[in-house]
């Protein structure tokens, strides 16, 4: 398969490295609101970036400013050095993977896979070989003959996908390309996508609300909300090192616990109302500080239970208990009232039971602060 | 779900009705007799002889089907294109042309022939085939463009746009991706204008000669004159298009599918 997969492309241009993308300052506004607002980021040649938000976070709107179906009102978009803005759609030379396949029903799949090359002027007689490749490339060897409406909907995104790459674009975009298919057939695809994009060296650009396709395919993850960049970075720096509430928030479980550090004896605290939070690091001086913890970074124990040396502690009333297969995910009622969330391994007994007082402990050395957050 | 027995029952009682009259027509066209009589005297095809030998009835039979032919090509075009306006223009309101490309349903056909007539006459375009085949094409125009426009709005845009990306041009995309698309929703239309010229008699009246004359309007004639056995012959034939035409509605797109499948 890697074999077939590397000689897709036409002959001169094997191995042919992605393109550096790079967003100077975009801009879209619809009526009142900011759909895009200023942003700016670069993909090196070869990357996995996913844009990642909420409905509404504006990574569309970025999407189809890059492919050329929207055009931005202010910024640039660089492709290896080239300012192709005012390029229009059918010259970027770009591939795209569209959320319900977009395949034309009219046409058979090898049409279908063919068309880009058919667009940019290669030979009949040469289509049929490149076109039969890149189909073994998405495992569809053979289909060339049907008709798209025959396939299941996996079967229709590998054509697209297909499709999107037969002509070796150095730019590859991915809008939701995963949202319609189940969660196993996904599962599947996400790794599929990964290879494939890794064999031809392609680079890509993916939309998706799922945090965890974000988290598992990606070489960057650029967040948005509102339009803004929330943070660009590797996945483990978004998850590890949230820089914002934002950020938190949207990639996996988190407790947050907001307030003001300062430094008790040799330790630096939040100090809550009801409970201690150790922050690791030295403090000079107070500030304000948004804390956050992972789930599974928590233990629960019996509300009797003897103090741990050093460790947050934090009192609850569990709330609910939630078996998920491999994890359960406990949820505590604090002494505030918000809600905390605690994941246990599924295969160890539960100390408590729904309604049982306990102690939250972590320690400190397993949250992550977000400094000047308010 | 599934219709009762009294009501599969009473759809049949109606359609025998819609049918009756048609069926005593073709019955009243195999006499063998010299008169129209209900039930038909004994059985021949002699009045189907008489009319496909006389020049009068094949003339107007011919110059029905060019007429025809013409109206549902014109139509096809048009209402192809003001479908393509209403839903894709970003200039003009959807409801102005979907409101002036419906309007010739609207129109009573004796204004319709009145106004043909008299611009006709100012132009000096009368008695051909032209003249009329235009008239037609108007007064078929909205089954084109209601056709298409449903096919066009079930038009993924995103399949345009997945054409698009792929290294089409604007004009490109509507060739071969678009327009195939919708190919069939027209043909349809088409098939319905056709068929929606082949029996008009009011605005072929109008614009009638002596020279040009359509079926519908022979017919029309004869029958003033006495009715003989030739004018239900005539008037079976013409149904007998028809219904070919709507089997063709009926039929033809999953045949086209079918085709399709097999290239």
């Amino acid at each position: 398969m890697t074999e077939t997969a590397t000689q897709a492309g036409p002959a001169g241009q094997e191995g042919s490295p992605g393109a550096r993308v790079e967003l100077a300052g975009i801009v879209k506004v619809y009526g009142e609101t900011r759909a895009v607002d200023d942003v700016s980021l670069t993909v090196e040649p070869g990357q996995f970036l996913t844009l990642l938000g909420a409905s509404g976070s504006g990574k569309t709107t970025l999407l189809r400013i890059i492919a050329g179906f929207v055009d931005a009102d202010e910024g640039r978009i660089v492709v290896n050095g080239r300012d192709i803005s005012q390029v229009p759609v059918h010259q970027r030379g770009i591939g795209m993977v569209f959320q319900n396949y977009a395949l034309f029903p009219h046409l058979s799949v090898a049409a279908n896979v063919g068309f880009p090359l058919e667009m940019r002027g290669v030979r009949r007689r040469d289509r049929a070989a490149l076109v039969e490749r890149a189909l073994e490339a998405v495992h569809l060897g053979g289909y060339g003959r049907r008709s798209p409406k025959e396939l299941s909907g996996g079967q229709q995104q590998r054509v697209a996908l297909a499709r999107a790459i037969v002509a070796r674009p150095p730019l590859l975009l991915m809008d939701e390309p995963l949202g319609a298919l189940d969660r196993r057939l996904r599962e599947a695809m996400q790794i599929e996508i990964r290879r494939l994009s890794r064999e031809l060296g392609l680079t890509v650009i993916n939309v998706t609300h799922d945090q965890e396709e974000a988290l598992t395919m990606s070489d960057r993850i650029a967040l948005l909300a509102g339009g803004r960049l929330v943070q660009h970075g590797t996945p483990e720096e978004l998850y590890g090192l949230p820089e914002s509430e934002v950020a938190a928030r949207f990639l996996g479980e988190s407790n947050l616990f907001r307030g003001r550090v300062r430094r008790e004896g040799a330790d630096s605290v939040l100090a809550l109302p009801y409970g201690r939070v150790l922050v690791p690091g030295d403090t000079p001086g107070e500030r304000e500080a948004v804390v956050v913890v992972r789930p599974s970074a928590i233990r629960i124990r019996p509300a009797g239970a003897e103090p741990s040396a050093s460790v947050s502690r934090m009192p609850g009333v569990v709330s609910a208990d939630i078996y998920a297969g491999d994890s359960r995910k406990v949820l505590v009622a604090g002494a505030d009232g918000a809600e905390l969330v605690v994941r246990c391994e599924s295969g160890a007994p539960l100390p408590c039971s729904v309604g049982d007082e306990v102690v939250l402990e972590w320690d400190p050395g397993s949250c992550h602060i977000i400094p000047g957050a308010a | 779900m599934r219709a009762g027995l009294g009501v599969r029952l009473f759809a049949c009682l109606i359609a025998l009705l819609f049918v009756t009259p048609t069926l005593i027509v073709a019955a009243t066209s195999v006499t063998s007799g010299s008169m129209v009589t209900f039930p038909p005297k004994g059985f021949s095809l002699r009045w189907f002889q008489e009319v496909l030998t006389d020049p009068e009835w094949l003339t107007a039979l011919g110059n029905s089907a060019q007429v025809g032919l013409l109206a549902a090509v014109l139509a096809m075009a048009a209402g192809t294109s003001l479908a393509f306006a209403a839903a894709r223009s970003r200039f003009l309101p959807p409801a102005l042309v979907t409101g002036l490309a419906v309007l010739p349903m609207t129109v009573p056909l004796v204004v319709a022939g009145i106004g043909f007539y008299l611009v006709y006459i100012r132009v000096g375009l009368s008695g051909n085939v032209l003249s009329l085949g235009i008239a037609h094409a108007v007064l078929g125009l909205p089954f084109v463009f209601v056709n298409v426009l449903a096919a066009l709005t079930g038009v993924d845009r995103r399949v345009e746009e997945a054409a698009r990306v792929s290294g089409a041009t604007e004009a490109v995309t509507l060739l071969r991706i678009t327009l195939p698309l919708v190919a069939p929703a027209a043909l349809v239309g088409g098939v319905l204008a056709f068929v929606s010229s082949w029996d008009e008699v009011v605005v072929a009246l109008f614009l009638n000669t002596p020279q040009f004359r359509t079926l519908p309007v022979v017919m029309w004639s004869q029958v003033r004159s006495g009715v003989e056995p030739s004018i239900s012959a005539v008037a079976t034939l013409i149904t007998l298009v028809s219904l070919l035409m709507a089997a063709l509605v009926l039929v033809g797109p999953a045949v086209v599918k079918k085709v399709r499948r097999r290239t």
